[in-house]
């Protein structure tokens, strides 16, 4: 049985629940996305759901970045070494990440702003929201959970928070990319010698262009599954309240008549 | 007679409704009244029976990933390494967005009546047969009510 024929008669709808992904319209500060682009671009994509577009510029970040060595030359510039720095910086591909850059910028919040205004349509419009898909490979449904355990997930490692919201493909994504950044800059490594105590091997152990994604990657988690567990808590409170005015609210009571 | 209860949203609501129908409860003897939003004062974190949305995180995580972007660079340099430095970054950082958005946020909300915040989300009333009330007061309880009450209608009914 397919329940999605509801958007075939609507123009604007708050939320597809389809049987791997809840995608919801909300309200967001512009600012938020736009942000979450400056640190790495495609994040503020995520956030909208518009996942095409986020994971081409999530995979144009790291081969760009990597390349031409952006984030040693940070470190570099950071630390005053700026000598250093001008000789990392590989320019046959340094320059064609900053229109990139700053065009996933403005366009994150262009974006937020156009869907600012279409949640105020959507809202207004009260297409049915669909609470419930089986599909033959997945299962999705809308319910309530705590923010705060989305939270801890994500913090013990990015994209569980994700996968315990059913956002499946920004949890399995941000697992990857996490994954990768892990292999790559010998961080697990480098945490073990910091535990032992011994700083220099360990500074020495980490590679500074793969590590400086995580601060990134790991903020982001942290804080979209918590804001999107907050989101789907008011989706299903919204739903449910639509459904009950709707089919149960012809009681007529007879109280004190005579 | 009338049985009145209070629920919060969850889908032990929907199955409550459920059985009442299966036990013999038409539905038009059952009145569902989900609250609108109550004014509530904004808080620090949300959780499972409230969420507003409006919580104190925004600047917290952006401020927490910039600082340890800049704590890990300067962790290669410094005696404590990347690592360390890194985490630091991000505690303070964090902290510090928590503390202005906290006091952004109270200045905001400063002149709002505080009210008590019940869970209350939904009061359903059923109408039945006395001879049934006992079933749907235990239909209602086994479905995690709130709060459940009788009210025996005395004055007949035109009918």
């Amino acid at each position: 049985m397919d329940n999605n024929t509801n958007y075939e008669r609507t123009r604007y709808y708050r939320a597809n629940v389809s049987s791997f992904n809840t995608n919801v319209l909300h309200l967001k500060n512009p600012w938020v996305p736009v942000w979450w682009s400056a640190a790495f671009p495609g994040m503020g994509h995520l956030m909208h759901g518009a996942y095409i577009k986020g994971f081409i510029l999530f995979f144009w970040e790291f081969v760009i970045n990597v390349n031409s060595k952006i984030n040693l030359a940070m470190v570099y510039s950071f630390t005053g070494q700026f000598e250093m720095a001008k000789e990392v910086i590989d320019t046959r591909w340094v320059l064609l990440y900053i229109p990139v850059y700053i065009a996933s910028i403005w366009d994150s919040y262009r974006k937020t702003i156009d869907i600012n205004k279409l949640y105020v349509l959507a809202r207004k419009e009260k297409a049915p929201i669909v609470p419930f898909k089986l599909g033959a490979m997945g299962l999705n449904f809308l319910d309530r959970r705590q923010p705060w355990l989305s939270l801890v997930w994500s913090m013990l490692l990015p994209g569980m928070g994700h996968l315990y919201l059913k956002r499946i493909p920004t949890g399995f994504f941000l697992l990857l990319c996490w994954t990768v950044c892990t292999y790559f800059s010998n961080i697990l490594t480098a945490l073990h010698l910091t535990l032992l105590g011994d700083f220099s091997q360990a500074t020495a152990t980490i590679d500074a262009q793969w590590a400086l994604f995580m601060p990134s990657l790991y903020g982001f988690s942290l804080y979209e599954s918590y804001s999107l567990a907050v989101e789907y808590n008011k989706l299903y409170k919204t739903e449910q309240a639509e459904y009950l005015t709707k089919e149960y609210q012809n009681l007529n009571i007879q109280l004190g008549k005579n | 007679m009338l049985v009145i209860s209070s629920f919060e949203q969850s889908d032990s609501l929907e199955v409550a409704i459920a059985n009442l129908e299966q036990n013999g409860i038409s539905k038009d003897k059952i009145m569902a009244v989900p609250f609108e939003k109550r004014r509530e004062e904004r808080k620090l974190f949300d959780n499972i029976h409230r969420s507003d949305g409006i919580s104190l995180f925004d600047l917290a995580a952006a401020l927490g990933t910039a600082c340890s972007v800049l704590g890990a660079s300067y962790g290669f340099i410094l005696t404590w390494g990347p690592i360390i430095w890194g985490l630091i970054g991000f505690a303070v950082g964090a902290i510090l967005g928590l503390i202005i958005d906290y006091f952004y946020t109270k200045k905001k909300t400063k002149n709002r009546i505080k009210t008590p915040n019940p869970f209350t989300e939904v009061v359903l009333i059923i109408e039945c047969d006395d001879s049934k009330s006992e079933l749907v007061e235990d239909i209602l309880w086994t479905n995690l009510a709130l709060g459940v009450s009788q009210v025996k209608n005395t004055v007949p009914q035109q009918s």
